[in-house]
C-alpha cells in the first residue's frame, strides 16, 4: 500500500475508534435511560420513582394471576426470576399473548403502597418459536430468566 | 398445507389482515426497488441514442 | 490481487463484466422469494403462542438482516473510495443508499404490523426499535447529503465519512437486546447455539433471506450500471451499449 493510502486508512481507523469510543461512553452514561422498563429488583430497592408514569417489566409469576369476578380488574405479580416480585393491578383487556410464565412490560405508576397500577400491559415474547403440536409434546414452560436479571 | 380453504387462509384466525398486509407491503417495496433502476436504464438508453443521433445529424450538416 | 482490484474498479471493465448480473440474480432471487413466501404463508406451522402472526417473521427478519448488511456494504465501499480514490466505489455506495433505506423502512413497517397483534402496540421506544429507526434516518441523511453535493458538482467524500461514522450504529442494533431491557426479544439465531425454532420454520426463513440478498445484489448492480452509463455517456462503449438493443 502506498504511504498516502496507508495514511488515509489510518485516518479512517482513527475516526472509527474515536466515534466508537465516544458513543460507547455516551451509552454507558445513558444506560439507565435506554432501558425500556424497570426490573422488579429496581422497583423494590427504590431505584424507580414513585407516582410517576414509568414502565415495569418482568415475568408473570405462575399462579399469581387473579381476575376480579365483577369487572376487568386483574392482579398479578411480575418477577425478575431472582426472587424479587412486584404486584401489578390492571383494569382492561390484556393482550392475547399475556400468559403466566411469560414476560410483560407494563406502563403505569408505582404507588406508595408498593402496588404498581398499570394503565397499559404489553406482552413480551421470547426468541423461541415452535408449532403448537411440538409445544404440547414438550409440555414444558421454558425458563426465561436471562433477560430479567440484567441489572445495570 | 395448513389451511383448509381460501377463507381460512385470508382470515388466519383474525391475523390475516396483519400477515397479508405485511407481505403486501413487502412486495410493494421490493417492486419499487426493481422498477426504478429498470425505468432509469430505459431512459438512459433513450437519451444516449438521441445524443448519438444528434451527433450524427450534426456531422451530416457540416459536410 | 491488487491488479484484480484495480481492474474491477475500472467502470468500463465492471460494466462489461456485470452485464448479465441484474437479470440472472434477479430471476434467481424471485424464485427463492416466491418459494419462501408460499412456504411461509401456506406450509410453515403457526407458532404455539403467536399463532399465524409468526408468518410475518419470514418477511421481517431477512429484511432486518439485509438492511444492516446493505449499510455495512455501503460503508466498505465508502472506505474503499476514501482510501484508493476509486470512483466506482463511490458510485456503488451511492447506489446502495436508496436500497438500504427502503429495506430499513420495510423492517420498521413489518415490525409494527407484527408488534400490534403480539406485543399489543405498533411502536415502543425501546433500544432495538429506536436504533433501527436511527438506521433509516442515517440512510435518509446520506441520501440528502448526496443530493446536495451533486447539485454543486461534488463527489461523495462527505457522504463516505458520514457512512463510516454511522457504522457505530450496527453493533448497537445487534446487541441492543442484550445490553438493555427491551420489548423486542433477543436473537433466535446465534453462531454458537442451534436455532431456536424447528427446521420447518427456519428453512423457509433461510430461503427468504437468500432471496433478499440476491435481490439486493441484483438491484444494486443494476443501479451501479445506470450510474456508470450516466457518467460515461460520452464514451464510445456507452454509446455502443445504447445502440445495442
Amino acid at each position: 500500500m502506498k504511504p498516502h493510502r496507508r495514511q488515509r486508512l489510518a485516518v479512517i481507523l482513527f475516526l472509527l475508534i474515536t466515534v466508537g469510543s465516544g458513543v460507547t461512553f455516551m451509552l454507558i452514561a445513558l444506560n439507565e435511560n435506554i432501558n425500556l422498563f424497570y426490573s422488579a429488583e429496581q422497583i423494590l430497592t427504590g431505584a424507580a420513582p414513585k407516582n410517576k408514569t414509568i414502565k415495569a417489566g418482568g415475568m408473570v409469576l405462575e399462579g399469581s394471576v387473579e381476575r376480579s369476578p365483577h369487572n376487568l380488574e386483574v392482579r398479578f405479580l411480575i418477577s425478575d426470576m431472582q426472587g424479587h416480585s412486584v404486584p401489578i393491578i390492571y383494569t382492561g383487556i390484556l393482550p392475547d399473548l399475556f400468559r403466566e410464565g411469560q414476560g410483560v412490560v407494563t406502563e403505569g405508576m408505582l404507588e406508595d403502597s408498593g402496588n404498581f397500577r398499570a394503565s397499559r400491559v404489553l406482552a413480551k415474547h421470547d426468541e423461541n418459536y415452535m408449532p403448537p403440536e411440538l409445544a404440547d409434546m414438550l409440555n414444558e414452560k421454558h425458563v426465561q430468566n436471562k433477560s430479567w436479571s440484567k441489572i445495570p | 398445507m395448513i389451511f383448509e380453504n381460501l377463507e381460512d387462509f385470508f382470515w388466519m384466525e383474525g391475523l390475516g389482515p396483519f400477515v397479508l398486509g405485511a407481505y403486501f407491503i413487502t412486495f410493494v417495496v421490493l417492486g419499487i426497488n426493481l422498477f426504478f433502476p429498470m425505468i432509469r436504464e430505459k431512459r438512459l438508453r433513450f437519451e444516449l441514442r438521441n445524443e448519438n443521433y444528434e451527433l450524427r445529424s450534426d456531422a451530416r450538416f457540416e459536410e | 490481487m491488487l491488479g484484480w482490484f484495480h481492474r474491477l474498479g475500472s467502470p468500463k471493465t465492471f460494466f462489461g463484466m456485470s452485464q448479465s448480473w441484474p437479470k440472472t440474480f434477479g430471476l434467481l432471487s424471485l424464485v427463492l422469494l416466491a418459494l419462501g413466501t408460499v412456504w411461509g404463508l401456506l406450509f410453515a406451522p403457526p407458532d404455539y403462542q403467536q399463532g399465524h402472526s409468526v408468518r410475518i417473521m419470514y418477511v421481517h427478519v431477512p429484511a432486518a438482516a439485509v438492511a444492516q448488511s446493505c449499510y455495512l456494504i455501503m460503508a466498505i465501499s465508502s472506505a474503499v473510495f476514501l482510501i484508493w480514490n476509486i470512483k466506482l466505489a463511490d458510485w456503488a455506495a451511492k447506489s446502495m443508499a436508496p436500497i438500504g433505506a427502503s429495506l430499513a423502512f420495510l423492517v420498521l413497517i413489518t415490525g409494527a404490523i407484527w408488534g400490534k397483534p403480539t406485543w399489543g402496540t405498533w411502536w415502543v421506544w425501546d433500544a432495538r426499535l429506536t436504533s433501527t429507526l436511527v438506521l433509516l434516518l442515517l440512510y435518509l441523511g446520506i441520501i440528502a447529503l448526496r443530493n446536495a453535493l451533486e447539485e454543486k458538482g461534488n463527489d461523495g467524500r462527505p457522504c463516505a465519512v458520514l457512512a463510516l461514522v454511522g457504522l457505530v450504529n450496527l453493533p448497537i442494533i445487534k446487541y441492543s437486546v442484550d445490553w438493555w431491557f427491551t420489548l423486542h426479544q433477543p436473537a433466535s439465531f446465534t453462531l454458537t447455539e442451534k436455532p431456536k425454532m424447528p427446521p420447518e420454520m427456519w428453512i423457509p426463513l433461510l430461503l427468504m433471506a437468500a432471496g433478499y440478498y440476491l435481490f439486493v445484489f441484483s438491484v444494486w448492480t443494476s443501479r451501479i450500471r445506470n450510474e456508470i452509463i450516466s457518467r460515461e455517456r460520452k464514451t464510445a462503449w456507452a454509446k455502443a451499449w445504447a445502440g445495442s438493443q
